[in-house]
């Protein structure tokens, strides 16, 4: 996975406050920490499709 | 596989999708293409629900289509249902 996609992401309610952006996995990983990767929106299955794989997300099967 | 089946069915893939982006805008609430998809995917189960419910009868005892007579508990119930 590319390190270096952005998200960007609201300090407050309803999508307001400061943007943070934030790299999909930390850049320089710390020992002992345990990280998830922040995941970025693409194209779904349809809900049909997504029934059946048990997730709207093509990059979640397995 | 009749209609009434197939219909039940798109719904529960439609609320399926809905409870996995639920799950993805709770973490991306700014998220637009996220939240369109939403959107859609909320208006095709709602009219599919109005669909079946028109044709099939209510699928929670809050659908009150007429209100001289409790439809809900009308025949037959699920484990009578020969079809099932």
């Amino acid at each position: 996975m590319d390190n270096l996609n952005i998200a960007t992401v609201y300090t407050g309610n309803n999508c307001t406050g400061e943007p943070i952006m934030i790299p999909v996995m930390p850049v320089r990983p710390e020992l002992a920490r345990a990280y998830v990767p922040y995941q970025l929106y693409n194209k779904i299955f349809s809900a049909q499709e997504g029934l059946k794989k048990g997730t709207v997300f093509p990059e979640l099967v397995k | 596989m009749d209609e009434q089946t197939t219909l039940l069915e798109q719904i529960m893939a439609y609320d399926f999708a809905l409870y996995d982006l639920q799950l993805f805008l709770n973490t991306h609430p700014s998220d637009t293409n996220a939240l369109r998809d939403y959107k859609m995917a909320l208006e095709q189960s709602e009219n599919l629900r109005r669909q079946y419910q028109s044709k099939y009868g209510p699928l929670t005892a809050r659908y009150l289509p007429n209100t001289t007579c409790w439809q809900w508990i009308n025949d037959p119930w699920p484990w009578n249902n020969k079809e099932v």
